[in-house]
């Protein structure tokens, strides 16, 4: 077995509308893509439901629906739940589709653009630029999760 | 002596061992700290073996209490530096340490033992005799060489042993366990044999002393709940999956993978049952702490209190007995300290000078409840009206309108007290309010009933568990739902035809009017559109909700229900039409409009609402999953449970969605006044009214109705001349109006409604094929044109001819082998008019002076029909409509009545207190007083026993009712 160099990562892709998003691999548990979600009243914004995995009742977050993106996720059979760990606690998250998983570089990672949106800037931590030139933004997952309890506890 | 009770004594050695588990350790620590004391961790040993000291007091085992007195003296120098622990000091006390652990493994032999030796050395200590400690050291080193060698002949026992084991060839692994499970021998041993020197006597018991500690240890073991739940939600999991396996194997239909299955099935069911059970404890363990309690509050107080305890083997979850403990605790302290009054007023009062505490614990309906009732002073209304509106918590306008009830339960409001003084005892700031919010937190309700004079009841209801709760399933579009049964009041369903009748809207709020109350209705399509912003269904408002509602899902339920569904369509088709709705929509609607609207009554401590649902399932019980942590903030939901299909359903918090709507204003103002208007009813009588056959109407008196059910006609069985049907585990005898009355058959269909009635404790069930109202109404009773058995008379209501049922002639001709009664019954079903009959021959076997009654009644039907058959009896009669009345006319007529009749629930004064009142009157000390009542309970009629009632008779069972008479009336 290869042993991984300390500057190198390797991350998941998944595409969220129009975004194509990196999410390192250690904070992944779990891909499926059950689609039986169970609303919540009142949830904050962000959160699309329940689902029963295994019996444990897991939150699902809608990413799309966070970072703005059009999508039509209910009925793309694309659909793929990624499965984290926040605080102890099983998430998921609703993409539309994992595409690939890939090891890069630490120094291949640059700094977000200045133009981007303070909100959802918040949410990533760079860019990664792929072989075939596209971009992929890469997640910050405590971020991000803690920003939808802030949400909801505004609300 | 020592206290048998095994409960007890199984929680002295828990918590003993908890308290000793460590204290080896915790006393080496202190040693090493030496003058350089611990104050933390010599307080928490000495608060162990002061808990042990007092634990053994209570249950009088005087050689732990006293061994465990003296090492708690030497803690306490420690403690407060008076003493430098020295190696020799704890020596003294880890041996000390080790007689308390080993006495209290088994503390019924413990008396027997002697621990003087112990007690010397510590109090040698105490008194600062270090020259005597000096023996003791000796005395020490020479144990521990018999320590010593007790191990060693131990070690060469089990390794004997283990040779044995490996010889008779059982698997090497087993051997481990084993040796382990045996090393306590060699810590209790040596002890005995250090006792070995004290008298042969002891040594004589310590064999088996450490045998009895060994099985002690593997007997019980401590497992974390969080193990439990872990092993609870697999099984939980392992049932989900288990129906799955069972359906599968039912559609492929291999005989040997049905076999297996059901066996799976079956492990399965056992093995979740068997996990509940290691959550439960008798609830004992919550009640033990208060007699006690009781006993040193009562005599502190100067009261006079017996403590009566039933239902301790009632099981319930551990959770829920750690959580029920304080507020028990307070609210039995409040009854002692406010509730039961000092002995010479209880005497003054015509009580005996000492109260009774009654603490119950016992299942009903899936639940656990616990009544706390004392026969103290009781609450008064008026007061605590009063206290409410000074603190400001009510107006004076709603203190006005308020019922006794609701009055009551203001002493769970928040800043409430109804001591008029502050005590030490229950006036510490923690008012009921907390104690409610404490009960509400695991899912309980609180309730008070109570009564001037008689006393108070508390009552508690409780879900089993915590893990499994008993709840609703209703459906909404694609989610389902659970609410948890508790909450639950009832379910209303409102006909398409009657919709615009009981849905009403007062300025923005939805009500339904229910009998006589109006309660306001939350549409659970609002409550959930508004958490699903990603929703592509339309965001419905209420109106638009009430006006279309889905057709049910494709659920194998449904398939009833649409039958159901079906035929009151065919009823109501014509009525939809003129609902104001898009032309498009109107044949959907039309439909959807018959299939009327269910609604759900909920309850919580402080509301009570409706919500309109668009499909109920049935009940079940659910296991709790809690949600994450990004749905803390959604009040509107407790949690969440999976379903048998696997598919989640949400737990609907009833007080959240009450907070959410922003219900409690609405039902205190606005409904309020509309029932004001409402409520002119002064002398009417409640019927529910059914046909038979199209043109023919009858009525029977709500006050008899317990239930109605909805059945499938295929589920009656016949037999001989009678229908049953299986309903709640027991026979209902059944009966059609056509088999009593001269009247036309019913329409054969699939489902009917039975109105299930209950006289006097007995059950049956009359089949109504269409249910119409119930309304109250002033009704002028025709006892002469239509007379048959079976029918009290006739009456016009709403413009029809109809027949009010005899209930009480009709349960007796379902009931041949009732006794003589039913004889009668059947004889009079004969011929016409035979009620007046047999009440004329009751009459003629009275002497000549006509005897005189007083009927005490507050519905004037029912009085006159009472008035009526006993005139027809030759009874001369006078009327009173309460108990008030009924006192005027007994003071101004003294001496002149043979018999009063009184009904128990009248306004005013009700039968209780008018028993009572009469009671207290010297002339009408032996007054023969029957109560006609539909109250049948055991705890009713003690009361109006209590009360002085001689005699309980069925409302309208007239033959009874002379038979008691004239029992009664001497002649």
């Amino acid at each position: 077995m290869k042993t991984r160099n300390e500057n190198e990562i390797q991350v998941i892709s998944f595409r969220v509308g129009s975004l194509l998003i990196g999410l390192e691999l250690t904070d992944v548990q779990e891909i499926n893509r059950h689609c039986d979600f169970a609303r919540v009243p009142n949830s904050p914004k962000g959160v699309r439901g329940v689902i029963n995995l295994r019996g444990e009742v897991v939150t699902m977050i809608d990413l799309a629906m966070l970072l703005n993106q059009q999508t039509d996720s209910c009925v793309n059979t694309k659909l793929h739940n990624v499965f984290v760990k926040y605080e102890s606690e099983l998430i998921g998250l609703i993409t539309n589709g994992v595409s690939d998983s890939m090891t890069i570089h630490r120094d291949s990672i640059d700094a977000l653009p200045s133009n981007l949106d303070i909100d959802e800037a918040n949410f990533f931590t760079g860019v990664h630029r792929l072989p075939d030139g596209k971009l992929m933004v890469l997640l910050d997952l405590n971020q991000l999760l803690t920003n939808v309890l802030e949400i909801g506890s505004v609300a | 002596m020592f206290v048998n009770d095994p409960e007890l004594v199984s929680e002295f050695i828990t918590e003993s061992s908890e308290a000793l588990a460590d204290i080896e350790n915790q006393l080496l620590e202190i040693e090493a700290g030496g003058a350089d004391i611990d104050s933390d961790l010599v307080n928490t040993v000495f608060r162990g073996i002061h808990s042990i000291k007092g634990l053994a007091g209570f249950l009088e085992l005087k050689a732990i209490n006293e061994l465990a007195h003296n090492l708690e003296d030497v803690l306490n120098k420690v403690r407060n530096l008076q003493l430098v622990p020295t190696s020799q000091i704890v020596d003294v006390m880890l041996r000390a340490a080790d007689e308390l652990r080993a006495l209290s493994v088994s503390p019924e032999e413990s008396n027997a033992a002697d621990v003087s030796q112990h007690v010397t050395a510590l109090q040698a200590i105490l008194a600062g005799d270090t020259q005597d400690s000096g023996g003791v050291v000796e005395q020490a080193a020479s144990d521990s060489q018999k320590i010593e060698d007790a191990i060693i002949s131990q070690v060469d026992q089990l390794s004997e042993l283990a040779q044995e084991e490996s010889d008779s060839g059982s698997k090497p692994k087993h051997l481990e366990p084993e040796s382990l499970s045996s090393s306590p021998v060699p810590v209790a041993k040596p002890q005995a044999e250090s006792d070995n020197v004290a008298g042969p006597k002891q040594a004589e018991r310590s064999p088996k002393e450490a045998k009895e500690k060994a099985s002690g240890v593997e007997a019980n073991i401590r497992v974390p709940v969080s193990t439990l739940d872990h092993l609870m939600n697999l099984a939980g999991e392992l049932v989900l999956n288990r129906n799955r396996l069972v359906q599968f194997c039912g559609s492929n239909g291999d005989n040997e993978l049905t076999t297996l299955s059901s066996d799976i099935d079956q492990i399965t069911c056992e093995l979740q049952e068997a996990i509940m059970q290691t959550r439960m404890q008798p609830i004992a363990t919550a009640f033990n702490r208060f007699p006690r309690i009781v006993r040193d509050l009562s005599s502190k107080l100067g009261k006079q209190c017996n403590l009566v305890v039933e239902g301790r083997d009632v099981e319930v979850d551990k959770s829920i007995i750690e959580a029920i403990g304080d507020p028990l605790t307070h609210l039995i302290r409040n009854s002692i300290d406010h509730g039961i009054e000092m002995p010479d007023v209880r005497v003054a009062n015509r009580k005996v000078a000492a109260g009774t505490l009654r603490l119950a614990a016992y299942h009903m309906a899936g639940q656990v409840c616990i009544d706390i009732q004392d026969d103290g002073g009781g609450i008064s209304p008026d007061k605590i009206k009063q206290k409410a509106v000074d603190n400001g918590i009510i107006t004076d306008r709603q203190a006005a309108e308020m019922s006794t009830r609701e009055a009551l339960r203001l002493i769970f409001h928040a800043g409430f007290s109804t001591a008029e003084k502050l005590t030490d005892v229950s006036g510490r700031g923690v008012g009921m309010d907390v104690v409610r919010n404490n009960i509400e937190q695991i899912g309980g309700t609180v309730d008070v009933e109570s009564e001037v004079g008689q006393g108070t009841t508390i009552r508690i209801v409780l879900p089993l568990t915590l893990a499994i709760i008993r709840s609703l399933i209703i459906g909404d579009q694609d989610a389902r739902f659970a609410i948890p049964q508790v909450n639950v009041a009832e379910l209303v369903r409102v006909s398409g035809k009657d919709r615009e009748e009981r849905i009403q809207c007062i300025n923005d709020a939805v009500v339904l009017r229910l009998r006589d109350e109006l309660i306001p209705l939350v549409d659970l399509d609002q409550i959930i559109q508004t958490a699903a912003p990603l929703s592509l269904t339309s965001n419905a408002g209420l109106a638009e909700g009430l006006a279309c509602f889905q057709p049910p899902g494709s659920e194998s339920e449904s398939e009833s229900e649409s039958e159901a569904e079906a035929e009151a369509e065919a009823e109501a088709g014509a009525e939809a039409e003129d609902v104001l709705i898009d032309q498009a929509e109107l044949a959907v609607s039309a439909k959807r409009e018959a299939q009327g609207i269910s609604i759900v009554i909920l309850e919580t401590g402080r509301s009570r609402y409706g919500i309109i649902v668009n499909e109920l399932f049935d009940s079940q019980e659910i296991v709790v999953k809690p949600l994450g942590v990004h749905l803390k903030q959604c009040k509107s939901v407790a949690g969440a449970t999976i379903l048998g299909d696997g598919q989640v359903a949400l737990i609907l918090d009833a007080a959240g969605i009450a907070e959410e709507a922003n219900l409690s204003g609405l039902d205190e103002d606005l409904v309020d006044d509309q029932i004001a208007l409402d409520s002119e009813s002064g002398d009417e009588v409640r019927l529910l009214i059914f046909r038979n056959a199209p043109n023919e109407q009858f009525a029977i008196p709500m006050e008899l109705v317990s239930r109605i059910e909805r059945i499938a006609t295929s589920a009656i069985e016949r037999h001989g001349s009678r229908s049953v049907v299986q309903y709640c585990g027991r026979t209902l005898s059944l009966f059609a109006v056509e088999e009593i009355l001269s009247a036309q058959p019913r329409e054969t269909s699939r489902f009917v409604s039975v109105v299930i009635v209950s006289l006097g404790g007995k059950e049956l069930g009359i089949i109504a094929p269409c249910i119409g109202d119930i309304c109250d109404i002033h009704v002028e009773v025709d006892t002469e044109s239509l007379t048959e058995a079976g029918v009290i008379g006739s009456a016009v209501i709403q413009s029809t001819v109809t027949r009010i049922l005899d209930v009480a002639v009709i349960c007796k001709q379902g009931s041949p082998e009732s006794g003589p009664g039913g004889v009668r019954g059947n004889a009079m079903a004969n011929g016409p008019g035979s009620l007046q009959e047999v009440a004329a021959n009751a009459g003629a076997n009275l002497k000549q002076r006509r005897p005189r009654v007083l009927v005490v009644e507050d519905s004037k039907f029912f009085r006159k029909q009472i008035v009526r058959t006993l005139k027809g009896a030759n009874y001369e009669t006078r009327e009173a409509a309460d108990g008030l009345e009924a006192l005027q006319i007994l003071e101004g007529d003294a001496g002149s009545f043979d018999l009063m009749l009184t009904d128990i629930e009248m306004p005013n004064m009700n039968g209780f207190e008018l028993c009572q009142r009469v009671r207290q009157m010297e002339q009408f000390k032996s007054l023969p007083i029957v109560a006609l009542t539909s109250l049948s309970s055991e705890e009713d009629l003690q009361r109006g026993r209590d009360c002085g009632v001689d005699e309980y008779q069925v409302k309208l069972d007239a033959d009874a009712l002379f038979e008691a008479i004239r029992r009664l009336i001497p002649e």
